[in-house]
Formats: C-alpha cells, structure tokens, sequence
C-alpha cells in the first residue's frame, strides 16, 4: 500500500509536471509564461495602427452586430463573444499622408492587414468569409474603454450571467461585448502600468435607452467593474447618436 | 501515517522532476530557430541603432504592401534562420521605449509591448505594413534600438510567415486583361534568403549608427488568373554610409549637438518635424546633454523644425532647418532653463449641440522662435512650430494619456511670457480655432483669461441622398466627402458609411447629413462606393464617383440640401498611367470628375525605374487630369476616358451592369504626358 501510494503521489506528481511543462509549449495558444502570465488566445481584434495620432471613424461589424467607433492611432476594437464573419470599414478623418493600417488579430497573430496613407483614405479588412450585410448596431451595446499612459498588457475578464471570457490585449483597447445576457462585469489586470492611471469607462446602452456610463480609474492597475452594481451618469442620444456613440461633456466624470 | 510517510517523498521528488521536466521541455517543444531578442544584460557595452528603409520602386503598381515584423542582425557572415545570436528590432509599438532606442519613431506596429527583460509577456506579434510605393526614394524611419557594441555581418528583413504582403497591380496592358487590376493579391515571397544580406556594419560603443535598408521588389510575377498570389522576389541591400567621421547615410542627414542647461531628471527630448507641418518624423532622446539623429532627406532637399523639449524646462524652437542628403549639422545645439510647468487641459464640443463632445479631435501647442510670429491667427503664420500635439477621448477631453518614454508634453507647458504659446484645435467637419495659452508662474489660461481651455467648435451641414443598386440580398457601403472647392483639401466625411441594403425597386437610397466649415463655404461633395471584390475588401472602388461641385453651405448650424441624389452606378475597375514631363518632389497630378477633384497620385522621383510617372486606380468613366505644384495647378485639364471593361456573364464578381452583365477584368488606360 505504501508504495502503491507513493506510486500514486509520484504519478500525479510526474503528470501535474507534464502539464506544466505542456503548457509551456504554446500549444494551442495556452502558453504560461514566466511571469505567470496565461498567453489565452486573445479575443478577435481589429488594430488600428500606423502614424501615430492618426484620427479615424469606423464601423465594425460581426455576424450578429455592429458597432460605429472613432479613435487615434493606435487603438484595439476587441470583439468579445463576436460570430464570424467580421468587417471593419475604416475612413481617416484628417488630410494628411499618414499611414492608417487595420489588422485583424486572430490568437496571437495578424490575420489581414490593409492600409491607407491617403488624406481621408478608406480602409477596410475582413475575416472569416465574406460579410456582404452589416449587422444591426448592438443590442444591448456594451463597450469596456480601457486606457492608461502606455500601451501595458491586461490581462482578465469579461463576464455576463452565463459566460467568462477571458481577455489579454494591450491598451487602448475598446472590448465591444457581443449579446450579453443579462448582468456584465469586467476584471481587468494591468501588468505594467508603471506609473499613472488606468482608467475604464463601461458603457451600456440597452435599446433605445440613453447610454449609462460607470467610471473607474487605478493606480494600482487592477480593477473590477460591473453593471449593474456601479454609479451610473446617464447619457442622452443626440444627433441620432447613443451616448456610447458621442458622450455627453455635461455629464460629470 | 501512511499518507504522512507518501507526501514527503513525493515532495522531495517534486522540486527535481519538475526542474528535469523544466529542462526538458524546451527541447521537446522545439527551438524557436534561434532568434534571440535583444538581450542586454550579458553584453558589456552598447551602441544605438536607427533603421529606415527605402525602396527601389517598381511602376504599374498601385501598392505593394509588405508586412514587416522585424530586422535583424547578426555576428555570423551569410548567417540564417538555423544560426544563433541573432539581435532582433521590431517594428516600433508607438509608446514607451521598446528596445531602448535613442530615437522614437511616430510610427506603432501596434500593441505588443516589447519586454526585454522577459520576452514571454510579449504575446502576439506586432507587425507593420509598408508601401514600397510610398517609400520611393525617400528614407522611411523603422525604428531604433540599443544593441550590443559589435560588428555584425548579416542584416534580415523578417517578414509575416504567414501573411508576408499583398499586392494591388493596375489594370493589364496586354488583352485580354488577366488579371483582373486595382484589386487586392496575396503576395508569395519565392527566396525569402534574399531578405539578407550580408556585409560589415560596425555598431560603435555609445555611438549612432544608420542602416538604410533598400528594398527591391523586383519584377512581381502575376497569377494566370484572379484568385492567385503574386510572386514577389525582394531583394535587400544597404545604402551607403559615409567613409567620414561622424558617418552619415547618404540619404540622410546627421543632426547632432548639446541641449544645455538641462534641469536634473528631466526627459529632454529633440524633435523633428516636416517644417510647417507638424509630421513628428522622429525625436532623440537626450543623454548626458546630448543628442544625435539622422533625418531623411529628399535629394531636392528637405527642412525641418526642430525644437526641445521635456517635463520642467522650457522649450527652444528652430524653425525650417534645411538639410541636404550627406549632411553634418553637428554643433545644433539648444540651450533651455528649468522653470515652473503648468497643465494645459480642457475639452472640445459642438457649437451645434451644446454639452456634445468632439472625439478625436486635434489639438496642437504653438510656438515660434523668441516669440517672432503670432501662432494664434489662422491660417498659422510661418516659422510656428507645433511643439506638442494630443486628441480628444471619448468625451472630448484633452490631453490624451502621455508615453512612458515621452511625458505627456501638456502635463508639463513651461511658464512663458504672454503670448508665448498659442492653442489651435481641428476637427473633421468643424471650423478650425486657434487662441493663446497663458501660463503664468504654473497657472495656464487660454485667450481671454478663461480658466480652462473648453472650445465649442462651429460647423455648417450638408444634406443630400446617395442611390445605389446593391447586390441581391446584400448592403452597399457608400462614405461622402468634401472638400474646398476647386482642391482636394478634404474637410468633412461621414462618421460611418451609408449602408443601403437592397431594396425592391432599384436603385436604393438613403439620405445624408455631412458636417463641413462654415469657412470658407464652398465645397466639392463626391460619393463613393466601399466595395468587396469575390467576396474580398476592395481597395479601389469599381462603381463610378458621383461628384456635385460648388455646393455652398448655409450659416452656421444650417442645413443646405443637395437637390438630385448622388448617383453611384457600377462601372467595372480601371487605371490610367502617364507621366509628367517636368516634375519635382512638389508636383502631383490630380484626377477630377465634373469638376470635382476624386484622387491625387504622386510622381515618381527622378532617377528611378518610376520616374515621372503618375497612375490611378478609377472605375470606369470620363475624367480630366492635371499637373499641380504645390496647391496651385500648374498645367491646362486634359481629357482621359476609362473604358467599360469588357463584360462577362454572372455571377459577378464586382456589382452588376444595368444590362445584366458584370464587368471583367479591366485594362489599362495609357494617360497624357503632363
């Protein structure tokens, strides 16, 4: 019994250090790296990327929704929960000859890359088959805004009443949550903020209701948000726009 | 007992099984082929690096886009993937300091943060396309990095495996045109050993040394049909550094000097801008009071604007430096004195629409030497220099978050004398504005003395419908422009595509509402279809601009209708190639549509394979074309027809003709000589 049992122990042993050392294979995209951190197959990922600065508006759409956003170069728009196929149309709203390119990141690695230089060009990339019809604009649509002085890891997660998922991108990065059911919440880990502050807006607009805003910021790097469950300031639509669309000035941070 | 007697065993087992399997695995895992990322500790000495490419530029091609991931260099003469001790540079991610370069690049490959210390927190790879066609034979920054003092004597471009690049040809030139042109081919690299080369590149002890790295395309290969991949030979090679002491790139120009009266700790940066324009092209970072640089230069001469700058002293501008390739400006040096700093910040709305934010604005500090020019009128004067540049967030707040290597310069404005600074904020579709900053002792106001920096930007609009046939059971994708009439100063688009989903009764409609200035009030509005091609984005659209010129628009805050829909009606893809008989870095030629200018192409330098030469990418249709200098014309209109491609049977490929056929595969269109 005993060196059954000391058999038993060293076999758990010999496969809990397979595992690891299988893990650290990077197979699958399940890599654990040194610093404890999980390689996760990230999220599909549009990057916008380039001159730095470079402003944009865009639409992005996957099989089952869409989103209009805007930004500066660079920025990730990361679907999280998205359906195949995804486009994002991209127009550069400054006339200049700097470069806006958009790449697709599927796991780790680009998966289509377009680019402009033109002033006011037009970009677009696609991913997983052609998508000839855009997608209704999200319903309820959700928007994690993270941002911090660099563009530092997070790592963490996003959840709604049924599903984790679980996220790793670099910020600036817009998580754009595809048909959550019910209550969302985000954990998020900012590996090397070094110093300033990480900030995260969540943005919840359900319908034709006025987007609601939660605000956090870190000095620390880590943060938990949720909603319900925090401080919300109500942003009213304008222009046909949602607050998450175009945010309100007057509403306080 | 007996689990108590099993644990420490197995315990004692565990710390060496898990070290042998620690061992072990890397092995069983395979070599990454090793490449080793710059790696610092181990090497007793440095040198600095500043990498840019140029192209040898090959005609007929609208882009040939390459996806570049890194270079690298290595010890070994003729070294390869199989050797060891490769030092790596990847593309720049835009923040921070990756590789610990001296010189930042305004340029981000995107998000990977490059860890040196600990390169497996570096998920994903961060990867940069480059248009060898927007190189010419201009020098492009790639980026910077402290490696290892040493002579190494093998130079790698590391392209994308997977997706190393992608190709958008012009229309044939032999009938009948295959393939088809001005769509988008994946791009097959036939020897990726040409990606190195190999000679002695010596990398001195705390010294700039300058790789330009020539990228010859070659002659791409084209499929026998659409769908293909182009077969790409590149070639890389180095541009000569001089012989002389310091060394300089012959397409560059060296800018070296003392930055004195630097406070203690603070980040001291030099910054090159394209003079007048506020381009950052590059900025070195200042150590020991010095700092050193190579800029590109065109072969007619380029100038720069040069200023300091950093987190607690003041700013020193010199303004439209001019450089010449081969050049030393050594002894450019810049004097600055510590001084109280204040924070300039403050928010950007809609006069339009009281409390709406502007995202995405931008907002740019002014400043001229000793205070010679008055950067607070529009348009800004000459000899002002943007010394700092942010954008507005989600809630039209300013500044944005700074970069780790780069504090955020308007966290840190230097106290100055009245009418020192001056603010100017832009926006698509709004009017432009410009003011003074004050700082006083730490306490900053803008114009009139307001305490914040709030700007409520003004705007007129322009309202019309765009009609489009879309694809059965699909949505078309149409974005509309404007521009200053008579120019192709572009000064308004939509915030997101017009998407008009197919309708019962042909074509289908859907109205706009395009913001623009109020000034100066007349504009050029033109339509144009985002399209896919199989399926695939489109890069150049294949339905014909609908273009409305001389729209003037109403007061402020005023609609004024577009009466007639914008008319977009499938045409099939086509290009026109010409030259241009007398032309410098200046000169481009411009595309116009019912007077409305579409499209702008640049002429290729003197020297080249390219020389003189002009093309577009324009769906079939008739056009003029003319030469500019500058923003003036320079040259009469001259009449250009794009041919209807000949047709082919369904199923189309493109958007369907109005008879029922698609178009095919276009040819090329030979332009006039300008």
């Amino acid at each position: 019994m005993m060196v059954r049992g000391t058999s038993s122990a060293a076999v758990l042993l010999l496969a809990a250090a397979l595992l690891i050392g299988v893990a650290s294979c990077n197979l699958g995209n399940t890599q654990l790296s040194i610093s404890g951190i999980h390689n996760v197959p990230g999220q599909l990922a549009f990057r916008a990327v380039g001159t730095v600065g470079t402003p944009f508006t865009a639409i992005l759409s996957d099989a089952r929704s869409s989103w209009r956003v805007q930004g500066t170069v660079p920025t990730t728009f990361a679907i999280v929960n998205g359906k195949l196929p995804a486009r994002m149309i991209a127009t550069k709203t400054v006339s200049n000859k700097g470069l806006l390119s958009l790449e697709v990141i599927s796991g780790f690695y680009a998966a289509s890359l377009a680019s402009t230089s033109q002033p006011y060009g037009i970009v677009q990339v696609q991913y997983g088959g052609p998508l000839t019809t855009f997608a209704p604009r999200a319903a309820p649509d959700v928007r994690f805004v993270l941002r911090a002085p660099q563009i530092a890891l997070v790592t963490g997660n996003i959840e709604d009443q049924h599903s984790s998922f679980t996220i790793e991108q670099r910020v600036p990065t817009v998580f754009l949550f595809d048909s959550p059911q019910g209550r969302v919440d985000g954990i998020f880990n900012l590996n090397n903020l070094g110093s300033g502050t990480m900030t995260i807006q969540l943005l919840y607009t359900s319908g034709p209701n006025p987007t609601l805003l939660c605000q956090k910021a870190s000095s620390t790097g880590l943060l938990t948000i949720r909603y319900p469950g925090c401080a919300t300031t109500v942003l009213a639509t304008k222009n046909g726009l949602t607050g998450a669309e175009q945010l309100d000035l007057n509403a306080p941070d | 007992m007996k689990v108590r007697s099993v644990l420490p065993a197995a315990l004692a087992l565990a710390a060496p099984l898990l070290m042998i399997v620690s061992l072990l695995m890397p092995l069983a895992c395979g070599s990454s082929g090793g490449t080793s990322n710059v790696t610092y500790t181990a090497q007793p000495t440095q040198g600095n690096i500043e990498i840019g490419l140029i192209d040898a530029p090959s005609s007929g091609y609208q882009n040939i886009l390459l996806n570049m991931i890194s270079i690298r260099l290595n010890t070994l003469k003729n070294a390869t993937d199989a050797n060891t001790g490769w030092v790596s540079i990847p593309v720049p991610t835009g923040v921070g300091g990756p590789v610990g370069g001296a010189i930042d690049i305004s340029l981000s490959g995107g998000g990977t943060y490059y860890n040196t210390s600990n390169p497996n927190t570096n998920p994903g790879t961060s990867e940069l396309q480059v248009d060898l066609n927007d190189l010419q034979d201009n020098v492009q920054l790639f980026n910077s990095a402290r490696v290892p003092a040493q002579t190494y004597h093998t130079i790698q471009l590391k392209l994308d495996p997977l997706y190393p690049g992608n190709i958008v040809p012009n229309c044939s030139n032999v009938f009948p045109p295959v393939p088809e042109g001005c769509v988008t081919y994946p791009v097959a690299i036939v020897r990726p050993a040409a990606l190195a080369t190999s000679t002695a590149i010596p990398v001195g002890k705390n010294v700039l040394t300058t790789l330009v790295v020539e990228i010859n395309p070659g002659n791409p290969t084209a499929p026998s049909s659409n769908g293909g991949s182009f077969k790409l030979s590149p070639i890389i090679s180095l541009v000569p550094n001089s012989a002389s002491s310091p060394s300089v790139n012959s397409k560059m120009a060296l800018v070296q000097g003392t930055v004195h009266g630097m406070p203690s700790n603070s980040k001291e940066q030099v910054t090159a801008e394209s003079s007048g324009t506020g381009n950052v092209i590059a900025s070195a970072r200042v150590s020991n009071s010095q700092y050193s640089m190579q800029l590109p230069v065109s072969a007619e001469g380029t100038s720069y604007d040069l200023f300091t700058i950093g987190n607690g002293a003041t700013y020193q501008v010199m303004p439209e430096v001019a450089m010449t390739r081969g050049q030393a400006l050594l002894g450019t040096d810049f004097t600055v004195a510590a001084v109280k700093t204040g924070v300039l910040s403050g928010s950007i709305s809609d006069a339009c629409s009281a409390g709406t934010a502007i995202q995405n604005a931008t907002v740019e500090l002014l400043t001229s030497q000793n205070n010679s020019a008055d950067c607070s009128v529009l348009p800004t004067p000459a000899g002002c220099v943007v010394v700092a540049s942010t954008s507005t967030d989600v809630r039209g707040k300013y500044p944005l978050p700074g970069r780790t290597s780069r504090p955020q310069p308007f966290n840190y404005l230097p106290a100055a004398a009245d009418g020192t600074y001056a603010i100017k904020i832009s926006a698509s579709g709004y009017d432009t504005t410009a003011t003074t900053v004050n700082n006083t002792n730490g306490s900053v106001s803008c114009g009139s003395g307001s305490s914040k920096c709030n700007f409520a930007l003004t705007r007129a609009v322009i309202t019309g419908t765009v009609s489009i046939t879309p694809a059965s059971g699909s949505t078309a994708q149409v974005q509309v422009f404007a521009e200053d009439t008579g120019t192709n100063d572009l000064v308004g688009t939509l915030p997101v595509p017009l998407s008009i989903p197919a309708c019962g009764s042909p074509p289908c409609s859907a109205a706009f509402s395009l913001n623009v200035p109020t000034m100066p009030g007349s504009y050029d509005v033109f339509a144009t279809a985002v399209d896919l091609y199989n399926g695939a984005p489109d890069p150049y659209t294949g339905h014909v601009f609908s273009t409305v010129a001389g729209v003037t628009s109403a007061t402020q805050c005023q609609p004024t209708a577009i009466p007639s829909p914008l008319a977009i009606g499938c045409a099939g893809h086509g290009s026109i190639s010409g030259s241009v008989a007398s032309y410098d870095i200046n000169t481009t030629v411009r595309l116009i549509e019912d007077g409305v200018q579409v499209a702008q192409s640049t002429v290729g330098p003197a020297g080249t394979d390219n020389a003189g030469a002009y093309s577009f990418c324009a769906p079939a249709d008739a056009y003029t074309v003319q030469r500019w200098e500058n923003n003036a014309a320079a040259g009469p209109t001259v009449g250009v027809i794009v041919p209807t491609p000949f047709p082919t049977a369904a199923p189309c490929a493109l958007c369907k003709n109005a008879d029922g056929s698609c178009p095919g595969n276009c040819a090329n269109t030979g332009g006039p000589t300008l």
